[in-house]
Order: structure tokens, then C-alpha cells, then sequence
């Protein structure tokens, strides 16, 4: 996006890649590469038939046939340990493809409690102020301590008149004192109403604090959290610089958990469209795969100040959207009422879908193949941002023209009339859209928000098909209805396949590949993917 | 209750027992019968059903809860007694109490649970709805004697029924769930059981077989109907209790 994804900084997360990283007790199964995955597939297999692990489920895969995913509790001696489960991914023929969980080692607890079940109940009842009915009974469960160890517990929750809240009672089983407790209501309450910056009303994912709601999504695995600067620049660049934390009270508030601040709105709800999409095209999830945090930052600036505004400050927190890297992204303020630049009106810029999503795949670019932000490489990085920004817009909004449609224009709803690019035709918003007129610059870091039309276009008709809009070379794409099947290629190549240094020509050759890896040699997508490069010269 | 339906009752009932034509012609007077008590064995023949739908609040938005529960043919248990009071008139009171069976699982429930994340994507879940009844009817009849032949006695009866009913409804559905949020599994029911009372009619026939002169065995049929009006968690909800009763046991003349 031309004057957007300015990435100043990359904040790289560090995350582990060793199996089994173990604190005293608990052991996080996340094992990295195919020794460690066969070694955990093994000890799964063991625990299951030693009683140790029992499969609490088994589901089909949605998104690759033939994938089934297994979910095991631990037991201890027949009693679950509260929170111990194993998740594993199996291909059809029985192959083990991953291996995630938690499980604690060395559990020595008497698993006989002393008190009773329908003493436990009546305990955990007087607890919550509330009776349960019959078929409410506490279940007993090993629960690991914060503390370190475990202990024998009996389990319930009950709706609390006096806590005003779900709350989740854990007891001891042979004394009866409480050992842990928590509001279980996030999956309950925590749902505001919002109105976003076109007017448009959204459900928002927040949490309730101290009479308040935060824009802090507990319904999502990660942490997707949407700060309000309240135009505090000096504190938003303190922050990009490291030099200060955001805290609980930046976050965007409300009090009665109706939104109105539309940028915050669209902000918080779109980065969890955004996550959504991903999450269930691909299976992703987030940014590293691994639900790594979601930071959007909204009123960088106040719309008021721009006539003193720096340029710099102009061109990156006004007429810019931007990902900051480690999962940072921050939504310019745009215009005030009356102004426009080069004749259009800009609008929050967090109240488009495309643009959000564009951004998030930054994110998500950031932690696979990393190309690097120069030339073609980075043409391809700000390709897959709009090629992921339009398919989001796809897949949540009705395809047409105007505001909250899907369309092949980029970020359209916010800067209007007309938006900034165009997939379709990228020539008619002056972008080249055949590698015969690439951009061979070197502003724009040789051409990335420039060159992003030719892949941008390829993109276009190999799900569209048609004729290229110039020259007329014509492609079968594979349709509209099909074009599940053109992202999932351009995800796989660019999150698994590509090199950071990837140029167009690779592109053509990786893209194939991924067709080849999905959908067979000579299939519709392939055929597809090689007459789209093709028709804007890529070879 | 309709009139017309309980009058079509009696008639039905008066055909049920089969009694000649020729009956009246030979009439022959039986011992005087000053009243009588009876206890039955009771089953009820038929079925009713009542469904009710209220909506709820979640995730911002409007969701549904349907219930349908129908009852089943039941046993249950009755007892009478009456007094003759002038000519063949008199008057007599019974009571019949049961708890109708209902169908598997005791009634469905279907909710529409809102999506937490979008609008107008709603989660549809089914389950059983675990819903008990219990009735209670205490009849005030008027009766008449109709002696078929010394050994037989034919009583005919209808009124008001006052009817005690305790009804379980559902008031909340439990259901897990889990990101993405676009399934949800039916976890069970919040029910709660709620009483209500209200009046009827009742129209019946009973057939007594003297043994005896103070003793004998006999049988009934009673059709009777209330709508009962139920208030659970401050809705209003309809039942109709009662129906057509079938039932023998025994007879004390006197």
C-alpha cells in the first residue's frame, strides 16, 4: 500500500523452538522438527494405552481432507489433571503431522478424597451463594498449583448472585478450603456492541474491568488488544521506540459497552475478522502461528493538529496505515471533515477491512518468509498484504461495489472516492500491470507498494480469468467461488515455500508448485496460476 | 373447556359402555343404592402437548429457546364418592392424581444461541429437555343414578374439575462452545418446575358391577380439560392438562 506499511522497526519476538521446554512440573509440548515430533508422537501413543492420556475427541480436518485431530486429557490414577491436554494433527493414513499440549510430570497426589462429592457440592454452593441442581455434581480433578505441586480438588462453577458473575470453584478434596477461583464469564459477557466509521455496527470481543470494558478480546486465543493514544504522538513514538509499555488503562474504554468510537471499533473487530479469516481458510493461528499478541493503536494523532503537523508525522500517522513489526500495528487518523489530498477524503484508516487485514499480513509475512522490503521481494511482500486484504474482504463482506462490499479495490471504504489501488486494473491507478513495465526506481524501496500490481493482477485472473486488461492475454481462471483455491496457493508459497529473497520469477515458480502440492499437476489451479503469470509477463 | 366437546364425551362414553337398547324396557329396580365410593386404577389415553418459544439476550443480540414437550398414556390413581340425593340425582366428588410419561428424554428443546463475533449467524442446538408433569384433579359431580338391572349400575356424571399441576420448563439451555465459535455443542437444561391450579369441566361414566349387596367391581371413563396458566421466569405459558381417563377398580354400595 503506497504511504503504507512503513515499517520502521521489526520487534522480533522470541519464541521457543525446543520440545518440551519444562518448568519443576509442567512440560509445554511444542516440539520442533521431525525427531522431537516422532518422539512425542511415541510418548502420546505409550500414555494413551498406559491410561495416562484418554481422547477426549476426535475431529475431521476442515481444511485438508483426510486430516483428523485428536485431543487427550491427562489422568492421574483415573482422575483428570485439570488443564493437561494434548492436541494432535494425523493424516489419514495414521502419519503424525504435529503434536502440541501441556502435561505434568512427577504428579504425586492421593487421588482418594476424604470429602464427599455431595459434600464438596454443598461447599462450592455456599461459596457462590447459589444451588446447584441435580445435575450439577463437582467433578474431581488434580489441579496444578500456581504455586508449584498439586492438589486434589473438587471442580464447579456457579453463576454467583453475589459476585455478580460464572465463577469456577476449586476446593480442596480433603479439607474443603478453597484453592483457586476465577470468573469464568469471558465467553459470556464479554461482547459489547460498537459503531464503526462507516456507521456500520460490529459486535466487539472485550473484557470487563473495574465498571468498564476494555478493548482486550478474550474470545480469541490470542491476546488482540486495540490501544487509544488520544493523539499522544510523543507517547506512541515512545512506544515504538521501545521506551515506554502500553498498560491497561491505554487501552480504548467504554463505559457502557455501546462503541462510538469508530476507528477503536473497527480497529479492535477487524483484527479479529482478520485472525478469523486466517484461522479458518488456513487453520493459522495469527501472526506466528502460535497466537502471538495483536496490538492495534488508534489515534496516533489528533485530526485537529495537522495544520502544525510535521510532514513526517503527516505521511505516517495521518495518510498511513503501518505495521510496526511484532504484531504492532497503527491505523492513521486521516483528515478532518473538508480536507482531502489529491483529491480524495481520507477517512480512519482502521475502518477498512482490506486494510486491516493488509497490515496483519504484514505480520504474518514477518514471521514465515520475511521478504525483504526491496524490490520484487518486497513487491511480493506488499502483494500477499493486498492480495490477503481483499480475500478477507471476500470472505466477511458481500461482493459488489460501495461501502462494506467486497470488491478488488484497496482500502476504498476509508479513502474515497476511489481507494488506493486496484487489482483488476492496476495501469488505471498508475501502477504497472506487466513485468515489461515494471517500476526500475529506487524510491519506494525499488518500487514495493509500485511492482505489488503485477503479482496483485496475476492474483486477479487466476481467480477471475478473463483477459488482461492492457494487452488481452486471456486466462481461465478458476472462478470466483473457487478463489479459496488461488489463496490458499499464494499462502502456501509465500508462509512455506518462499526464500526472503524471492523474486517474480521464483514467484512463478513457487506459486506453481504450491498449485502442484494442493491440487495435482495439471489441475485447474495450476493451469490457472502459469496462464496469470503469463498474461502480465512473468516468466 | 369446549361444551360441545365434553357433551360428544359423554355421548361417546354412553355408547363405550354398551348398554341395550332394550335395557330400559327391562328394567328391572335394583336394591336402592344411597351412594357409593370407588377406587381405580386409572390410565390416561390421551396425549397433549404444549411447545413454548421465548428469546433471551447473548452476544449482543436476540436468541431463541423452543421447547416441545408431549405427555404420553399414563397411570395414575383415582378415587370417588357419591350420594344419591333425589330420585336418581346426587352429587359426588372425586379425585384422580398422575404424572404423564412423556416422549423419550422428556421433551426436545432447540436453541438459537447468537454468534459472539458476528450478527445474524446464530448456532442452532437440540437436545432433550428432561420435563416432568404431575397432576392433580379433584371433581365435583353431578350424578345420575341409571340402575341397568339388579346388577349393574350406571352412574353419569360432569362438573367443574379443579386441577393442581406441577410443570418443569426449561429456562436456559447449557452448551459448550469453542473458537471459532460457528458450532456449539447442547450441554443439558436449566429447568425449573413450577405449579399451577385452575378450574375445568369433567364429564364421566362409571360402571358399577354389584357382587354383592354392598360390594362390587367397576370401571370409568372420565374425560376432563383445564388450559392452566404457568408463569416461569416471569413468562406466561398455556398447559393443557387432563383428558380422557379409563380406569376399574372397586366398589362399595351402600
Amino acid at each position: 500500500m503506497r504511504l503504507t506499511s512503513v515499517r520502521l522497526f521489526v520487534f522480533t519476538l522470541a519464541f521457543s523452538s525446543v520440545a518440551g521446554v519444562s518448568s519443576a512440573q509442567e512440560t509445554r509440548v511444542t516440539p520442533r522438527g521431525l525427531g522431537a515430533l516422532r518422539e512425542w508422537d511415541r510418548r502420546v501413543t505409550a500414555d494413551v494405552r498406559s491410561g495416562d492420556l484418554r481422547r477426549r475427541s476426535v475431529r475431521e480436518d476442515t481444511l485438508i481432507p483426510g486430516r483428523s485431530h485428536e485431543r487427550f486429557d491427562q489422568y492421574v490414577r483415573g482422575v483428570r489433571v485439570y488443564g493437561a491436554d494434548i492436541a494432535r494433527q494425523r493424516t489419514a493414513a495414521g502419519q503424525t503431522v504435529s503434536v502440541f499440549g501441556t502435561i505434568y510430570d512427577g504428579i504425586d497426589v492421593d487421588t482418594d478424597p476424604a470429602l464427599s462429592q455431595a459434600d464438596a457440592k454443598r461447599r462450592i454452593e455456599a461459596l457462590g451463594g447459589a444451588a446447584l441442581g441435580e445435575a450439577r455434581q463437582p467433578e474431581l480433578v488434580v489441579l496444578p498449583l500456581d504455586a508449584g505441586g498439586f492438589a486434589l480438588a473438587w471442580h464447579e462453577r456457579v453463576l454467583s448472585p453475589s459476585a455478580g458473575t460464572l465463577m469456577a470453584y476449586f476446593i480442596d478434596a480433603d479439607t474443603g478450603a478453597l484453592l483457586k477461583t476465577r470468573s469464568e464469564l469471558k465467553t459470556q459477557s464479554a461482547v459489547g456492541r460498537g459503531t464503526g466509521v462507516l456507521g456500520d455496527e460490529k459486535k466487539m470481543s472485550v473484557s470487563p474491568s473495574s465498571g468498564r470494558f476494555l478493548t482486550r478480546d478474550e474470545l480469541r486465543p490470542p491476546d488482540v488488544l486495540t490501544f487509544d493514544m488520544k493523539g499522544n504522538i510523543n507517547r506512541v513514538l515512545a512506544f515504538l521506540n521501545g521506551q515506554v509499555s502500553l498498560n491497561t488503562t491505554d487501552l480504548a474504554s467504554d463505559d457502557d459497552n455501546v462503541w462510538t468510537d469508530g476507528a477503536a471499533v473497527d480497529a479492535h473487530a477487524y483484527a479479529g475478522f482478520t485472525y478469523d479469516y486466517y484461522f479458518k481458510r488456513f487453520g493459522r493461528r495469527g501472526l506466528n502461528d502460535n497466537n502471538s499478541r495483536i496490538v492495534s493503536l488508534v489515534h496516533p494523532v489528533r485530526r485537529q493538529d495537522i495544520g502544525t503537523a510535521d510532514p513526517f508525522l503527516i505521511g505516517l500517522f495521518y495518510l498511513n496505515a503501518a505495521y510496526f513489526g511484532g504484531g504492532v500495528m497503527v491505523y492513521g487518523e486521516g483528515l478532518p471533515p473538508g480536507f482531502t489530498s489529491r483529491g480524495q477524503y481520507w477517512d480512519y484508516l482502521a475502518g477498512a477491512l482490506d486494510i486491516v487485514a493488509h497490515e496483519l499480513t504484514h505480520g504474518v509475512t514477518e514471521f514465515t518468509s520475511d521478504l525483504i522490503y526491496q524490490g520484487e521481494s518486497g513487491a511480493l511482500n506488499e502483494s500477499f498484504s493486498d492480495i490477503m486484504g481483499a480475500a478477507a474482504e471476500f470472505f466477511f463482506q458481500e461482493r459488489g461495489t460501495g461501502n462494506l462490499r467486497g470488491d478488488w479495490l484497496i482500502g476504498e471504504d476509508v479513502i474515497r472516492p476511489g481507494g488506493l489501488r486496484s487489482m483488476s486494473n492496476p495501469a488505471s491507478y498508475g501502477d504497472p500491470d506487466h513485468y515489461s513495465v515494471r517500476f526500475t526506481g529506487t524510491g519506494d524501496n525499488g518500487g514495493v507498494h509500485i511492482n505489488s500490481g503485477i503479482p496483485n493482477l496475476a492474483f486477479y485472473l487466476a481467480v477471475e480469468g478473463g483477459a488482461h486488461p492492457r494487452t488481452g492475454a486471456a486466462v481461465q481462471g478458476v472462478g470466483f467461488a473457487n478463489r479459496e483455491q488461488i489463496e490458499k496457493i499464494f499462502y502456501r508459497a509465500v508462509t512455506q515455500l518462499m526464500p526472503a529473497s524471492t523474486n517474480f520469477s521464483q514467484a512463478r515458480a513457487i506459486t506453481l508448485q504450491a498449485a502442484r502440492d494442493l491440487y495435482g499437476a495439471g489441475s485447474a489451479p495450476e493451469r490457472a496460476m502459469a496462464q496469470a503469470w503469463d498474461a502480465v509477463g512473468v516468466f | 373447556m369446549r361444551f360441545t366437546t365434553a357433551a360428544a364425551t359423554i355421548a361417546a362414553l354412553i355408547g363405550i359402555a354398551g348398554i341395550p337398547a332394550e335395557a330400559q324396557t327391562q328394567f328391572q329396580p335394583a336394591p336402592p343404592v344411597r351412594g357409593f365410593l370407588s377406587a381405580n386404577g386409572m390410565f390416561q389415553t390421551t396425549a397433549s402437548t404444549f411447545t413454548e418459544r421465548f428469546e433471551f439476550q447473548e452476544f449482543v443480540e436476540t436468541g431463541s429457546i423452543d421447547t416441545r414437550f408431549a405427555t404420553k398414556p399414563s397411570a395414575g390413581l383415582d378415587g370417588s364418592a357419591g350420594v344419591r340425593l333425589w330420585r336418581n340425582l346426587g352429587i359426588g366428588v372425586g379425585i384422580t392424581s398422575h404424572a404423564p410419561g412423556s416422549q423419550a428424554g422428556g421433551g426436545e428443546v432447540t436453541a438459537r444461541i447468537p454468534h459472539p463475533f458476528e450478527f445474524n449467524r446464530h448456532r442452532e442446538i437440540t437436545g432433550q429437555a428432561g420435563l416432568k408433569r404431575k397432576e392433580t384433579a379433584i371433581h365435583g359431580s353431578l350424578l345420575y343414578f341409571f340402575p341397568v338391572n339388579a346388577k349393574v349400575l350406571a352412574i353419569i356424571g360432569g362438573g367443574p374439575t379443579f386441577f393442581q399441576a406441577e410443570q418443569s420448563f426449561v429456562n436456559d439451555v447449557r452448551y459448550d462452545h469453542e473458537y471459532p465459535y460457528d458450532t456449539a455443542t447442547f450441554r443439558g437444561v436449566e429447568r425449573d418446575n413450577e405449579s399451577a391450579s385452575g378450574v375445568g369441566l369433567h364429564a364421566s361414566l362409571d360402571v358399577a358391577w354389584r357382587l354383592s349387596r354392598s360390594f362390587g367391581v367397576g370401571g370409568v371413563v372420565r374425560y376432563s380439560q383445564a388450559n392452566l396458566p404457568f408463569t416461569p421466569a416471569d413468562r406466561s405459558v398455556k398447559v393443557e392438562v387432563g383428558g380422557v381417563q379409563a380406569g376399574l377398580g372397586v366398589r362399595v354400595l351402600f
